[in-house]
């Protein structure tokens, strides 16, 4: 028996052992880590490694064709297969080909013909100059740069929360495009736009690209999901600004490149400093990490420190009053008159389940109903109830009347529901709530995104809010009072006037009920503390709302009393402070919350971390870049001393040293991709990987050259443009002779143009530009155009996925569509929109049928092809002819055969007698196939 | 891990030929093979046009394609019970919970409340029996599907990586915890395309009170291009969006429109000499064209009997809806779609199986929703022949705690420490049972399984190797087991 006794025990221990490592859910150990050999010197040979080398366009035999030194380059290759470049394309092709290229939309019929017409020499030139001048243009390659930096409008996950602000990211690219910023500074804003001397609103904005990543709001492992986020931020920084799969060497070295995992997390320690998303395990974004109030002229005033002044100052009267009416500080002088409900949440965590089931009303007139509460922390006054973000939320009866106050008290941390600029009460996560869906008698108090505490009345709908910055952990009073008579109601925070505004008269009758903790009927929940909450039937006065916010007593009883304990100077003292504490005013909001980068105090240690598990921390190691990437004339430098001091350095260092005119990377990599986006493909194809694992570039030297053109026009994007656009390579026609595709068939050499399907958003943004209902309306929260009810039924909140943006913003551009990771747009999706969770270098271009039925049978292209019919009666009544004329010319912008018109009044009046159509209904579906056509769809 | 010195080389293993091939982007046609080629001869040799790279218009990267080696299985119907159903409620006895029942006790849990070291024991809210020649346990929550456990295998010890909805919905359906990868249903679809070109290759069918959460990422082709997506499809109406013409058109008018376009398309290429794009996208309109006919014959019930109708319980209220979805994913597998998966629940809390608060009410309700519909399924499948060749898979994200979530009431919170799932059919052995939880159910002992081996089981019954079937993406061989690779659950494998 004893042997067999010992192998259970042996078996049970192992069993334990193995039980222990799975609750952890990780069984990974750390270890010293092993690394690979590298001839570092072989290396720095290979092409993406080597610095960038000096070329000279190469001598050419047929000198006539090249207008600009790029087409030496390219002539010369093609010169060594004895192949010769296909002719220049018509001029309809040519400015087709510009308008998309710099643009994403087509040419008028008018811009079309006054182009062919103009034969100066001058006229490509001063059309690309017309081009890159558009506002349009940073629509179009801000969308290519959003494509590489993953940008999201939301979270992901259970809740998929929206960022807040997050357009502010999108605006500041499509600017930065338009405004030609050097790609040096462009980099170095997103990098480091907190750490420069010369910071300003809109670098801070540019470091919301710290924050574009799928945050998860509920973690199953935090210290995964936080090493995940930075993943996010290392991979995709070395992947779009250094061309680098440096992400491959997460959990080990590098299999084809000459990168160490080491170099991967030594490379992760430049960003160590920046706060993460969240740092409990709870649910919930904690905002303060993400997110900071700044003023719109940052830079001028200090807002944060004059509020902060301001505060401090108004404390030291409140405490001055307080002195004088020898009064606590901590004393509720909350007035009973009118009082009709009162939660003082006393309940402790240890009472029994009765007590716990129910929130006790004060008054025992009506207590509340808990569905579930975390009991016993401490609160303002006593004890507090804590809101979870999940199911917690009490259900209190709604005792106000058609007059009402709202008082309580509340303390959070975190990001709230909604977005700041769309403060509508109901949109966010409730604090005290009768909202009710649909316009209605209802009201209610709430707190939205980073901070904004928002309240107001229904039918007609009434809002008002406040500065966004109440999330920051301390307690705060809200006073939410409405009058029937006037329909005047206010909004109080701290006793301070937030806003008022005029709602309707009529009885606010609808809500039986009201939430703590959650906005009815259970949506939007809050995660933090809730005290004190009480209702009156009756519009509490200023000096109510001070007393209740401050503890100072109420003027006419107080003085009295004052005067009758002490002496008449006294009574005069504070009625002077008193009047002095009403008459300071807040610091004047210029500002708004942004999502951006924001340091800790210390920069945490970094560890490599065995197979990558963040529960495995191996070796220490300091910030630095890949050891591939040293040994060159530059390096990285120290951590820099940084304005105000508030954050590491480190990564200003790094932008410094990515943006070193000498830096072989960046000016490489970011040329390929402006190449890649006139000739829809990149000299080296995998634009993000220019390494081992990637393709050979077709033309290295080229490359390099116009690596060194872009740093020497001073990093300037549109410049190169320009040099590309005046090349005689760029103007080739697409069509592929025989010899063509036997002597260069994958069009490796560029003998010819590549022929394009325009990209998801062009096609949405042409619909709607030929039709004339384009809104060129720019920047601003994303829209939300309307959605199919079918895919709204694939969300798990199919009736608040996705609420509607007024309808002028429906027909804006593609680049505006709020990007939520839950909700597919289908025309988008379906023609290879970018997906948001991972980093896009090069989008598909597929071809399948469900394209044809979304483009023949959805309601936004039926809807839209009947806007440009309804567009041709109206410019043509009664001209069949010159309509079809005109719909032709609008799809193709190319003039228009009289054989084709012909072709199309037989197709109309065929659908006429066979199917007993109206001419109108008829011509709708013409324009529907003309939306639907290869000519309409491709450029040449 | 490697320490390979070689000198790198600039086609590892030939994969940046195939990433360059996707990101090249080309037609679909010549995205259409490429990228799993993990294992010699896995897959038909691709045609391309004379031009070497540029594949002939008539390719489809959704055409069939062989598998690895011959799979039991041709398609998978995978019910998914969103929310977390309860393992210690349905198909895991323990009788040491009945006698436990209202006692705390120490025993450690993870869920939506975090870590706990004790809890008030919930017994089990149903009585067991054995059923069956195999003897398996089941409880009188599923009367009906308690009469097919000979065809089914439970997997008792399943673990997953998070017991949180977000995550762990993304973990079952793509085999990792964030968001952006392929699901299981693209990666079959990718893997082996589909016998059958008018319908969509991967068909997702959703709970009517929402999707889960995530909406569309559980069901998105992540990094892979859109057409291996899953295509939603409704059981009533337009069965897929934008299928229909508008009502306004009618068909010979869509087919006029369809000629009309075709004319102009043609002249179109004939002027672009050298570009396979513009045939490619004549060819999909034909295509499309052929799917409005024949999808709409699919959710046409008008050729099934009263008596296979009411098997599936379309005759009743309560199960009508999970039935009709039911019978219409055999109808689909028998018209060669790959992956059907229907979920039952959708939205938040007791819309699907999550059962917080009242463990009774909830089950009760989804489990009547769906007894008789999945048996139906089952036995339908069998009678037809079908069975053999059809894996259905059952089950949620995660498992439910042995212990009372809150002070008061039956509700549980999540487990996905362990958890069962079955499967039946395709290659799977019939009334066996491997794994199992300790004595309460908190947690799988001995042999343990993860997610991921669900996954290797499921590609391995359609006869792929779940090691080897790849996609290059961000320089690695991605896989839908992850890069460290997986095992099937070679018990339940017959």
């Amino acid at each position: 028996m004893r042997p067999l006794l010992v192998f259970a025990l042996v078996l049970a221990l192992f069993t334990t052992m193995l039980i222990g490592v799975a609750r952890a859910d990780d069984a990974v150990k750390p270890q010293a880590t092993r690394t690979k050999k590298i001839d570092f010197a072989k290396e720095r040979k290979w092409w993406s490694y080597a610095p960038i080398s000096d070329q000279s366009p190469p001598d050419v035999n047929d000198q006539a064709w090249c207008k600009n030194d790029i087409d030496r380059f390219i002539l010369a290759k093609l010169e060594t297969i004895r192949l010769s470049p296909a002719p220049q394309a018509n001029r309809v092709a040519l400015i087709r080909r510009a308008f998309y290229d710099l643009t994403g939309l087509p040419p008028s019929p008018e811009e079309v013909d006054a182009f062919v017409s103009d034969t100066r020499p001058q006229a490509w030139s001063e059309l690309i100059d017309r081009l890159l001048a558009s506002p349009h243009y940073g629509e179009r390659w801000g969308r290519h740069w959003l494509d590489l930096v993953r940008y999201a409008d939301t979270n992901g996950f259970e809740r998929d929360g929206d960022k807040p602000a997050s357009w502010r990211y999108r605006d500041w690219v499509i600017a930065a495009f338009n405004s030609d910023k050097p790609y040096d500074r462009f980099l170095t804003e997103q990098l480091a736009g907190d750490e420069l001397p010369d910071r300003s609103f809109d670098t801070m904005v540019a470091t919301g690209y710290y924050r574009l990543g799928m945050w998860d709001d509920e973690v199953p492992d935090l210290s995964q999901a936080l090493a995940d986020d930075l993943d996010g931020i290392v991979d995709t920084t070395a992947r779009t600004m250094l061309g680098m799969g440096l992400g491959c060497a997460r959990c080990h070295d590098h299999k084809g490149d000459p990168i160490r995992q080491r170099d991967y997390y030594s490379f992760a320690a430049n960003f160590a400093g920046l706060k993460p998303y969240k740092s409990f395990a709870g649910n919930g974004i904690e905002a303060a990490n993400v997110m900071r109030s700044i003023s719109t002229d940052f830079g001028m005033v200090d807002y944060p420190a004059a509020r902060a002044k301001w505060r401090e100052k108004r404390k030291a009267i409140i405490n001055e009053l307080l002195a004088m009416e020898s009064s606590k500080p901590d004393l509720d002088r909350a007035p009973n008159n009118g009082l009709t409900s009162h939660f003082a949440f006393e309940t402790k965590g240890d009472a029994p389940e009765a007590d716990r089931a129910i929130l006790k009303d004060s008054l025992g007139l009506a207590n509340g109903k808990v569905h579930d509460l975390g009991w016993g922390k401490p609160g303002h006054f006593g004890l507090a109830g804590s809101f979870d973000g999940g199911d917690d939320r009490i259900s209190i009866p709604s005792t106000t009347g058609d007059d009402f106050t709202i008082s309580f008290w509340f303390n959070t941390d975190r990001i709230a529901r909604g977005t700041e600029s769309d403060p509508r009460w109901f949109t966010g996560s409730g604090l005290v709530d009768g909202e009710i869906p649909g316009i209605i008698d209802d009201f209610g108090v709430s707190i939205i995104a980073g901070g904004v505490i928002a309240a107001g009345v229904g039918n007609p709908e009434t809002f008002v809010h406040s500065v966004p910055e109440f999330n920051d952990g301390q307690w705060h009073h809200v006073a939410f009072t409405r009058s029937k008579s006037s329909g005047e109601i206010i909004l109080s925070i701290d006793a301070l006037e937030a806003m008022r505004a005029i709602g309707g008269k009529q009885t606010l009758k609808s809500p039986k009920n009201l939430v703590i903790g959650a906005m009815h009927p259970g949506g939007g929940a809050f995660t933090g503390m809730i005290d004190e909450v009480r209702l009156y039937d009756r519009v509490l006065d200023r000096t109510e709302i001070i007393s209740i916010a401050t503890g100072v007593g109420e003027p006419t009883t107080t003085l009295a009393s004052i005067e009758r304990n002490q002496d008449k100077d006294q009574a005069a003292n504070w009625r002077t402070a008193y009047e002095t504490l009403n008459k300071l005013e807040p610091p004047a909001w210029h500002g708004t919350a942004i999502l951006c980068a924001a340091e800790r105090d210390d920069p945490a240690t970094t560890h490599v971390l065995t197979r990558g598990s963040p529960h495995a921390p191996a070796e220490e190691v300091q910030h630095a870049v890949p050891e591939i990437a040293q040994g060159n004339s530059f390096s990285l430098g120290s951590a820099i001393e940084v304005y105000a001091s508030e954050s590491s350095g480190r990564r200003l260092a790094l932008a410094k040293w990515i943006t070193d005119p000498r830096n072989q990377f960046t000016s490489r990599v970011m040329m390929n991709r402006i190449w890649q986006h006139h000739f829809d493909h990149a000299i080296c194809p995998t634009p993000n990987d220019l390494g081992h694992f990637g393709e050979t570039p077709t033309h290295p030297e080229l490359l390099d050259w116009l690596a060194k053109e872009f740093v020497a026009s001073g990093w300037s994007m549109k410049e190169m443009h320009r040099l590309i656009m005046m090349s005689a390579a760029y103007q080739m026609s697409s069509n592929a002779t025989r010899e063509a595709l036997s002597k260069d068939p994958a069009n490796e050499k560029l003998s010819r143009f590549r022929l394009r399907r325009l990209q998801s958003e062009e096609i949405r943004d042409t619909l709607l530009s030929v039709n004339g209902s384009l809104n060129p309306a720019m920047g601003g929260p994303g829209i939300r155009p309307p959605m199919p009810d079918e895919v709204l039924a694939t969300s798990s909140k199919p009736e608040e996925v996705w609420p509607l943006s007024e309808p002028a913003s429906w027909p804006r551009r593609s680049v505006y569509i709020h990007a939520k990771r839950s909700l597919q747009d289908p025309l988008l999706s379906v023609f290879d929109q970018a997906d948001v969770d991972n980093a896009c270098p090069v989008r598909f271009s597929t071809i399948q049928p469900t394209q044809a039925l979304t483009m023949l049978n959805s309601t936004l292209t039926n809807g839209q092809a009947i806007v440009l019919a309804d567009r041709l009666r109206s410019e043509f009544p009664n001209d069949l002819r010159a309509q079809i004329e005109r719909a032709l010319r609008l799809a193709y912008g190319r003039k228009v055969e009289s054989q084709e018109i012909d072709e199309g009044i037989a197709f109309i009046s065929d659908l006429q007698s066979s199917e007993s159509m109206s001419e109108s209904d008829a011509m709708n579906i013409l324009t529907l196939a003309l939306y639907n056509s290869n000519e309409f769809m491709y450029v040449d | 891990m490697s320490t390979d010195q070689s000198q790198p080389t600039n086609s590892f293993c030939g994969n940046t030929r195939r990433e360059f091939l996707w990101q090249a982007g080309g037609a679909f046609t010549s995205v259409a093979l490429a990228g799993m080629l993990a294992k010699d001869g896995f897959l038909q040799k691709q045609a391309l046009a004379f031009d070497g790279t540029t594949p002939l218009p008539a390719v489809n990267p959704l055409a069939a394609k062989l598998p690895h080696f011959q799979g039991k299985a041709k398609s998978v119907i995978f019910l998914f019970m969103y929310g977390g159903p309860s393992h210690v409620d349905t198909f895991d006895y323990k009788p040491d919970l009945f006698k436990y029942d209202g006692q705390t006790i120490q025993v450690k849990t993870k869920g939506r409340g975090g870590d706990k070291s004790e809890g008030r024991i919930v017994g089990p809210k149903w009585n067991f029996k054995k059923h069956g020649q195999s003897g398996a346990w089941v409880s009188d929550l599923f009367p009906h599907l308690a009469t097919c456990v000979d065809d089914m295998a439970f997997v008792k010890s399943m673990y997953a990586d998070s017991p949180i909805h977000g995550s762990a919905m993304l973990m079952m359906n793509t085999g990792k915890l964030l968001g952006g990868a392929p699901s299981m249903g693209s990666w079959v679809n990718y893997g082996l395309g589909t016998v059958n070109q008018n319908l969509p290759g991967f068909v997702v069918m959703l709970d009517a009170t929402g999707g889960p959460i995530s909406g569309a990422k559980n069901w998105t082709s992540g990094y892979m291009p859109a057409l291996y997506q899953g295509c939603v499809l409704r059981g009533k109406g337009d069965p897929i969006l934008d299928l229909a013409t508008p009502g306004s058109r009618s068909e010979t008018a869509q087919r006029k429109l369809l000629d009309r376009l075709k004319m102009w398309n043609t002249r179109h290429a004939l002027l672009r000499s050298g570009n396979a794009d513009l045939e490619s996208r004549i060819e999909s309109y034909e295509l499309a064209y052929r799917m409005q006919s024949t999808a709409p014959e699919t959710i046409d019930f008008t050729g099934e009997t009263a008596e296979t109708k009411n098997l599936y319980g379309m005759d009743e209220p309560q199960t009508e809806d999970f039935g009709r979805k039911c019978l219409l994913a055999r109808r689909l597998v028998e018209r060669g779609v790959r992956f059907v998966q229907i979920y039952s629940g959708g939205s938040h809390n007791d819309a699907n199986w999550d059962a917080h608060d009242d463990l009774i009410k909830n089950h009760d309700y989804h489990a009547g929703r769906t007894d008789k519909p999945v048996a139906a399924l089952l036995k339908d499948l069998k009678r037809r022949g079908m069975l053999e060749d059809t894996l259905v898979v059952w089950g949620g994200e995660f498992g439910r705690q042995p212990t009372a979530e809150y002070a008061k009431g039956t509700g549980r919170d999540h487990n996905s420490w362990g958890f069962t799932m079955w499967m039946a059919g395709g290659g799977i052995k019939g009334g066996i049972s491997v794994g199992e939880t300790d004595e309460l159910g908190s947690i799988g002992v001995g042999e343990r399984f993860h997610v991921k081996q669900l996954h290797a089981t499921i590609l391995n019954q359609l006869g792929i190797d779940p090691n080897a079937l790849t996609y290059f993406y961000a320089g690695l061989d991605q896989k839908l087991v992850g890069v460290e690779g997986a095992q099937p659950i070679r018990q339940v494998i017959a």
